[in-house]
Order: structure tokens, then C-alpha cells, then sequence
């Protein structure tokens, strides 16, 4: 008892769980400086902003996992929020503006998972070129402004607003309960052992007969999906749809799918070291914002712990390199002979 | 037909189809814009045209080398920043000043090597993380306000609105910088050290070749021309702006991959002409007056497009060999 007790005392003290130190750290600390970070409503403030990140973010984990890239979530989070606004302003109802929005947004996936399936694209140029896209779509729709709404369905203020029993962030539930389902599917069923499969050896993975082709058009259909709901809800908070989102969404975002990667798997991205990421990533720029410090040391931190953290990884996996490099040595020293 | 003469006609074919279609666009432009083929427009287009292509020419190097850089937009930013701060607010002369900048450039590529070459960091990940740690280095400077004080007095201004002979001085740099990196690349043996350790590593190792010096070297290159990009920009724009350098990072991108698609392999040439494509369209379209976010879709339905186009091509091509080769093409 005693020894199972001390055996996971000493994990919470493994690389793998500094992260959430640093974020443990990070809370008490704002907490005692700033009297206003440890108010309730600064603290649902900081928890709807992390809950809408996490939500961008949830589909570009895995895609990261296969060992592809996507950098297209915030232009189509952008282009959902200006279709749904473009809709609504043009008098269609809420349903089918938001409806049309993410089916727009999944058709970008669907194109970006195109590139990449059929013409082999390398994940990176091909969401380049969608993202691309996605942006000016956004603009035409728009003629290059913004659309401003005089009023937000209600519907969609519950989301961001509402309450459950006037104290949990409905918003929040939501988002734990995604991350709940996708941690479930991600670590008990097969899909999960064959994302990082794909990330390990694309050729072994080939060879395996993983359906490598429909997994990746679903992750890509799935990340636009979850960045355009992500959108329609920014919506609510602009209250206009807005053709570019002004801000740091796309380094936030792979900051907390990077960040994500040193929790709980070691150097593999995973949904609930994403979830850490983003609220981790809010809690800096909150805090920060309230102690009256500049925003931009929140970027030299952040890129900092991402190097840092990166270079952890590096170490503890470096007994992998060191074999493989004494294997070479005696390799050039047995063809010396 | 011979074998040789067969390869070449395959790889030839594609460089063709590109001209034809570039001229296309420029006479499509010529008809519906008169002033387009003036030589005072062509002019302009060279000088927008030196401002993508330099950054892309830098990325070029890491591509080769087989890595990605996402970085070197965000470290330009930083490279400006240090200019202006050095002219507007320290007083310096602007070569000094710029002296400053592009090795403020060069120390984030030479860490950026480091970390990819020496370490084996994945690139991604360590260039997005050390370019936003370069961007907010670049906010200290002016806490993010633009740097103008000094900039009509110092004579950097200059170094972008200058003629030699006529040539703007952006020009002259746009061809110097492309005609030394085209003799380095293409005709001196570091060049195919380059491309070595960017096509088979294990190879490249057993040959003697130093991979992490290369690998250094193409981050350091693509930093500091992307650095240099960020001052032409500043002295053009009269002000140091610490968002400036970011909107290099997708054009760069697209026309090293036009370059690529192309030429089949990333080279300084290609990675001209992609530039030079997506510059004649911009300034055609902004002669025509569309708004500017017709840019984006420009820059987007072009990259997809040439790539598109090249994939079918290459497809065919990987049939005609053998089924293992369709092999390796397909994983």
C-alpha cells in the first residue's frame, strides 16, 4: 500500500508531469499577486477562453500524431464565424447559417485531406494553400469587413454563457465531455494505436494495412469541423463575424498542441496534454494581462518552455540515439578492419 | 530517341508548360491593363518582386536540406526591429544599424541549426517555438510601437528608393543575392553537399559530408536573407513595425513549392520563377483594381494548382518504371 502509494508520489515528479507543476506554480503565484486573477469571474473568464482554444485545437492533436501537420484552424474558424454572420444578416435562420458554416469549413478539410491522400502533398504545403483559401473566402464574403450582428441567438449565448445551476460554465462541460470521448477513443480503442502508428513508421503502418487514406481525410474533415464550431462560438463573443481573427490563435494553438506533447506521453501529442496546453496558455496571458505586464513576454515564455520542453524530450530519449550511434561506430570501425 | 535525350524532354517538359503558362498571364494582363507593360511597372513588379523572393530564396536552402523553417518570418520581424531601434533610437548610421540586424538574424538561425542539427529537434516544433520567442524579443525594443524618429534623417531610406544606373537598388540586390546563391548552389560541390543531405542523410554520413554544418548553414542562410528582406522593407516603409516581416511567411512558402513543382527538386531557379509568378499577378491585379484580399485566393489557387499539376504529371511517369517504385512514391 505504502509503496504504491510512494511509487506514484515519485511519477508526479517524472518530465512527463512538470507541465502541470509549472502550471500549479503559475496559478498560486497570479493568485497571490493580483487580487483580480483569483476572482471567480476573471477565473470563468480564463476557463470559456481556454474551453473555445481547446475546442480549435482537438482535431489538429491527432492530425499532429500521425506525424502531419495543419495549420488551417484559425482562418476557417475565421471563415465559419463570417458564413454564419453572412447568413443570419441575410435574414436565414441561426440553424441553417451554422449548419451551412461547418459544412462549408468541412469541405475545406475534406479538400486539404485531398491534397494530401491523392496528390501526396506534404501536409504542411497542402493546409498552406487551404488556409490560404479559407482567408480570402472569408474576405470576399465580407467585401474585406467585418459583418456586424445586432443580435445573437440564444441558442448560442447559452453555449458561451450559460451556467449549469448558476455556477459550471456550460461551455466548459461541453468541452470536458469532448476531451473525454476523444481521451477514450484516443487511448482503448484501435483507431488511437493506429494514429500513433502512423506518427512512428508510415511505412510499417502502410505495410500493416491500416487505412491510413480514411483516417486521414476523417482527421482532417474532423479538425476543420471542431475549428468552425470553435468560430461560430468566437461569434458570440465579437459579435460580428470577423474575416481574420486578430490575436495569436495560430502560435496559441500549436503552442498547446506542442506543449501538450510533454504531458502524460512524453514527446506524443495527446488530447488531455492539448487540454493542459490551452488552459495553460490562458492562464499566462491572463495573468500576465493583469499584473500589468506586457503580452509579449508571454510569447518569450511560451517559446521558451517550447524549446525547453523539446529539448527534455530529446534527453530522455537520447539513449535511443546513443545506441544507435555506438551501432554506427562499430559499423565504420568493423568496415576500418 | 535515346534514353538521355527521353529524361530530358520528361524533365524539360514541365519547365516549358510553366513559361507558356507565365507568358499567358503576362499578355492576358498586357490586354486588359495597358500600363502594365511599361517599363516604370515592370520596374515596380521587380522591386515588390525582390521583397518575397529574397525570404523565399533563404527557405530554399532549409527545403533542400530537407527541413521546414516556419521561423524565419518571425525572426525577420525581429532583424527590422533591431535596425530601427539601432537608427531611431541609439543614433547609429544605417550600415552599422543593419550590420546589427542581420546578426540579430543570424544568432536565431545558428540556434535554430543547432537545435535541428546537433540535437536532432524536430524542426517544426523547435522553429515555431524559437521564432515566437524571437517575435516577442522584437516587442521589447519600442514595447511594440513603431520606430520612426530618425529614419528620414539617417539616409536608410536610401538602401530602398536608391538607383544605380537607373536599376533600382532593391533589384540589384534581388539579382547579386540570386546569382551568388545560384553559383552555390548549382555549381560548387557545398551545393551537392546541400542536396546530398537532403535526398539520402545515411549516405550523405558515410561520404564524409558534415550534416549538422549544412543543416546550420541553411538555417543561418534563411534567417539572414529573410532578416535583409525585413530592411529593404523597413527602409521602404520609413518605419520599424514589429508585424512587418509576417506577411513573408506564406508567399515564401508557396513559391519555394511552385519552384518545386516545377523543377521536380527545389532550386534557386524555380524557386525565382514561383516568385516571379506570384509577384506579376499581384501587381497585374492591384493595376486592375482589385481589393486586396483577391491576393490571398491568388497565392492559394496557384500554389494548389502548380502542385496539382505536377503530381498528375509525375504519376504518369512513376507508372511507366516499375510497380516498386509506385511503391515508394505512394508511402
Amino acid at each position: 500500500m505504502i509503496k504504491k502509494l510512494t511509487s506514484s508520489l515519485t511519477k508526479l515528479f517524472t518530465p512527463e508531469y512538470v507541465l502541470l507543476w509549472i502550471l500549479f506554480l503559475m496559478i498560486v503565484g497570479f493568485s497571490i499577486a493580483s487580487p483580480v486573477f483569483r476572482r471567480p469571474d476573471n477565473l470563468m473568464d480564463i476557463v470559456r477562453a481556454s474551453a473555445t482554444n481547446a475546442l480549435m485545437v482537438l482535431g489538429l492533436t491527432w492530425i499532429v500524431a500521425t506525424g502531419e501537420i495543419d495549420i488551417t484552424f484559425p482562418d476557417i474558424a475565421a471563415l465559419a464565424s463570417m458564413v454564419t454572420a453572412y447568413g443570419v444578416f441575410n435574414g436565414w435562420s441561426w440553424g441553417v447559417s451554422v449548419l451551412i458554416a461547418i459544412l462549408a469549413c468541412s469541405l475545406y478539410g475534406l479538400l486539404s485531406g485531398f491534397l494530401v491522400n491523392k496528390f501526396l502533398f506534404r501536409s504542411l504545403i497542402a493546409t498552406i494553400g487551404v488556409s490560404v483559401l479559407a482567408k480570402s473566402t472569408a474576405y470576399i464574403i465580407g467585401s474585406g469587413s467585418p459583418i456586424y450582428l445586432l443580435k445573437i441567438s440564444p441558442t448560442i449565448q447559452a453555449i458561451v454563457y450559460g451556467k449549469i445551476g448558476g455556477v459550471v460554465p456550460f461551455l466548459m462541460v461541453l468541452v470536458i465531455v469532448l476531451y473525454i470521448l476523444a481521451s477514450i477513443l484516443q487511448n482503448y480503442t484501435k483507431l488511437g494505436q493506429y494514429l500513433y502508428a502512423m506518427g512512428e513508421n508510415r511505412k510499417a503502418s502502410f505495410e500493416a494495412g491500416i487505412p491510413e487514406k480514411t483516417i486521414l481525410y476523417s482527421l482532417f474533415i474532423l479538425s476543420a469541423g471542431l475549428a468552425s464550431f470553435a468560430g461560430i462560438l468566437q461569434l458570440a463573443l465579437y459579435s460580428s463575424g470577423q474575416p481574420n481573427f486578430q490575436g495569436s490563435y495560430f502560435v496559441d494553438g500549436l503552442t498547446a498542441v506542442f506543449l501538450g506533447a510533454l504531458v502524460i506521453k512524453l514527446g506524443k501529442p495527446n488530447v488531455i496534454g492539448t487540454f493542459i496546453g490551452a488552459i495553460f496558455i490562458i492562464v499566462l496571458s491572463n495573468g500576465l494581462t493583469l499584473l500589468n505586464i506586457p503580452f509579449f513576454y508571454g510569447l518569450i515564455i511560451k517559446g521558451f518552455l517550447m524549446i525547453v520542453g523539446v529539448t527534455v524530450i530529446a534527453l530522455t530519449k537520447s539513449q535511443f540515439y546513443a545506441s544507435i550511434k555506438t551501432r554506427r561506430l562499430r559499423q565504420v570501425a568493423a568496415a576500418g578492419d | 530517341m535515346s534514353k538521355r535525350a527521353k529524361q530530358f524532354n520528361r524533365d524539360w517538359i514541365s519547365v516549358i508548360i510553366f513559361l507558356c503558362i507565365l507568358v499567358g498571364i503576362m499578355a492576358i494582363f498586357s490586354f486588359l491593363a495597358p500600363q502594365f507593360m511599361t517599363a516604370n511597372n515592370l520596374l515596380r513588379a521587380l522591386k515588390h518582386l525582390s521583397v518575397t523572393s529574397l525570404a523565399a530564396l533563404g527557405l530554399t536552402f532549409v527545403v533542400v536540406v530537407g527541413h521546414s523553417d516556419m521561423s524565419f518570418a518571425f525572426v525577420s520581424c525581429f532583424a527590422g526591429m533591431t535596425m530601427s531601434y539601432f537608427i531611431g533610437i541609439v543614433g547609429w548610421p544605417p550600415v552599422p544599424s543593419i550590420i546589427m540586424g542581420l546578426l540579430g538574424g543570424m544568432i536565431f538561425g545558428f540556434l535554430n541549426g543547432i537545435a535541428v542539427g546537433r540535437f536532432k529537434l524536430p524542426d517544426m516544433i523547435v522553429t515555431i517555438g524559437i521564432g515566437s520567442f524571437a517575435w516577442g524579443l522584437a516587442y521589447l525594443y519600442n514595447k511594440g510601437n513603431y520606430i520612426y524618429t530618425n529614419f528620414l534623417t539617417s539616409g536608410i531610406i536610401k538602401f530602398s528608393d536608391g538607383r544605380l544606373l537607373g536599376i533600382p537598388f532593391p533589384v540589384i540586390y534581388l539579382f547579386s543575392f540570386y546569382i551568388v546563391a545560384y553559383l552555390l548552389l548549382h555549381r560548387t560541390k557545398y551545393g551537392r553537399g546541400f542536396y546530398s543531405v537532403g535526398s539520402n542523410r545515411i549516405a550523405a554520413v558515410f561520404s564524409g559530408i558534415k550534416i549538422e554544418r549544412y543543416i546550420i548553414a541553411a538555417f543561418v542562410i534563411s534567417c539572414t536573407l529573410a532578416s535583409f528582406t525585413n530592411m529593404v522593407m523597413t527602409a521602404a516603409q520609413g518605419n520599424g513595425n514589429v508585424k512587418g516581416g509576417l506577411v513573408l511567411l506564406l508567399p515564401a512558402w508557396a513559391a519555394v513549392f511552385i519552384g518545386i513543382s516545377v523543377f521536380k527538386k527545389p532550386t534557386v531557379i524555380g524557386t525565382f520563377l514561383g516568385a516571379f509568378l506570384l509577384s506579376i499577378m499581384q501587381n497585374g491585379f492591384t493595376l486592375l483594381n482589385a481589393p486586396f484580399y483577391i491576393m490571398d485566393l491568388i497565392v492559394g489557387l496557384t500554389l494548389i494548382l502548380s502542385i496539382v499539376i505536377s503530381r498528375i504529371e509525375f504519376r504518369k511517369k512513376v507508372k511507366e518504371v516499375s510497380p516498386i517504385d509506385t511503391f515508394q512514391a505512394a508511402a
